[in-house]
């Protein structure tokens, strides 16, 4: 069908797509409804990763992971159960968007991303991903580091009844085996109102430990990194101050075992 | 066009529908549900909340033709004038209505969590109202109503 109708967008989760038909933002002469495909559902759990189809639910993923502390907030501060319940994690993916708390708390899991295009399949790094200008890519499945095994948290100011994110950030901190620390962090706003990895934070916390100097000079480097949009919410100054603010305490919590 | 079945409150609907048809006009101007509720239309307010096989969902953000077979629940499959659901006898008991116009999506958001915690903690079932946007404020009340309900008052 991409081939035969290479005009015809893929449109981000059904969510967003019947909201913004209803705000006129879109006005398709059809719609083909792929939310049928049971294989798009699948939510496949292995010990060390975990397959999401596309059409996984944000529900599925956080009664599934509610004992992780990343998955546990995502599902404490998300808008309502009865969005999550038409949510889904291709949908997400695909908005690449700074309100989709999920792709913040993937990025900290190693996500994978796997999407169709007319070229074929191609599977990548979730921040890759993000980073690409990829049109007529649909999302097919994302795989990510079992979130029971990975120490991870998640944090958000949010405002408004929609819980819309001003910031949030996610962080991981595990040791590798090896005498070594492996960091993860990321954030909402890296660039612009894309989510993304600060990799330069998670440098400083795997060369030097996660001492309290490694991790304000972390918080300082998400800081300096990231360039986070300017709107009615808030201004990006205040957004990088408050990103900073929020991966130093992730850290700390973590670092201290201070688990919810 | 297309032909549907959707199973509300306990009884089978054949009904046509457009492709881009939401269910909250099929609900309510194709078969008549009246206490399903429209307010924001973008997902915001859940006042057209419905359970869809039990769980609660956005009735502006679904259409239609993608719940062909499955079971749906508006506020009148609750209870009946005559015979008032437990939840809508404690609503009335602790005054939880004000304007009314939240109540059915408050109802059923309230059924759906008590249908699989029998006992929610004071967070949980915070959490869970925050799906209903109630202008007049009667959350408070709602959380005694749950109360009055599990038998704690």
């Amino acid at each position: 069908m991409m081939h035969t109708h290479p005009e015809a967008p893929i449109i981000a989760g059904g969510v967003y797509t019947i909201a913004s038909m209803i705000e006129k933002k879109i006005r398709p002469h059809h719609l083909i409804d792929i939310s049928k495909i049971r294989e798009l559902k699948q939510l496949e759990i292995g010990p060390e990763i975990v397959r999401a189809g596309a059409l996984a639910s944000h529900t599925a993923l956080m009664e599934t992971f509610a004992v992780s502390p990343a998955f546990s907030a995502f599902s404490q501060r998300y808008t309502s159960p009865s969005i999550a319940n038409i949510a889904t994690v291709g949908g997400s993916m695909a908005l690449k968007s700074s309100t989709e708390d999920l792709i913040t708390i993937l990025l900290v899991h190693d996500a994978f991303i796997r999407v169709r295009t007319t070229e074929g399949l191609s599977e990548l790094p979730l921040d890759q991903y993000l980073n690409m200008d990829i049109r007529h890519a649909l999302v097919e499945e994302v795989r990510f580091l079992n979130p029971t095994t990975v120490s991870a948290m998640f944090e958000k100011i949010a405002l408004g009844i929609s819980y819309i994110p001003l910031i949030s950030a996610a962080a991981r901190l595990d040791r590798d085996g090896r005498g070594g620390w492996i960091c993860r962090i990321a954030t909402s706003h890296q660039r612009g109102e894309i989510p993304g990895r600060i990799h330069e934070a998670e440098t400083i916390i795997q060369q030097q430990g996660p001492g309290d100097e490694a991790i304000n000079n972390a918080a300082k480097a998400v800081e300096s990194t990231i360039d986070p949009v300017s709107d009615l919410m808030a201004p990006s100054w205040y957004r990088k101050r408050v990103a900073a603010v929020l991966v130093k305490r992730l850290l700390l919590k973590l670092r201290d075992g201070e688990w919810p | 066009m297309k032909q549907i079945r959707l199973n509300v409150n306990g009884s089978s609907y054949e009904v046509e529908v457009n492709d881009n048809e939401r269910l909250v006009d099929v609900l309510r101007d194709k078969l008549g549900f009246k206490g399903v509720k429209e307010g924001c239309g973008v997902g915001d307010c859940g006042l057209c909340i419905v359970l869809v096989n039990g769980r609660p969902v956005n009735s502006c953000l679904v259409l239609a033709a993608r719940l062909d077979g499955e079971d749906i629940l508006t506020v009148e499959g609750l209870g009946s004038a005559e015979n008032l659901h437990p939840l809508q006898r404690s609503y009335i008991e602790v005054g939880a209505s004000q304007c009314g116009y939240c109540i059915p999506a408050a109802l059923l958001v309230t059924h759906s969590l008590l249908s699989k915690n029998k006992r929610p903690s004071a967070d949980e079932m915070r959490r869970h109202m925050r799906s209903v946007l109630c202008r007049c404020g009667s959350y408070l009340r709602f959380e005694e109503a749950v109360k009055v309900v599990v038998g704690d008052e």
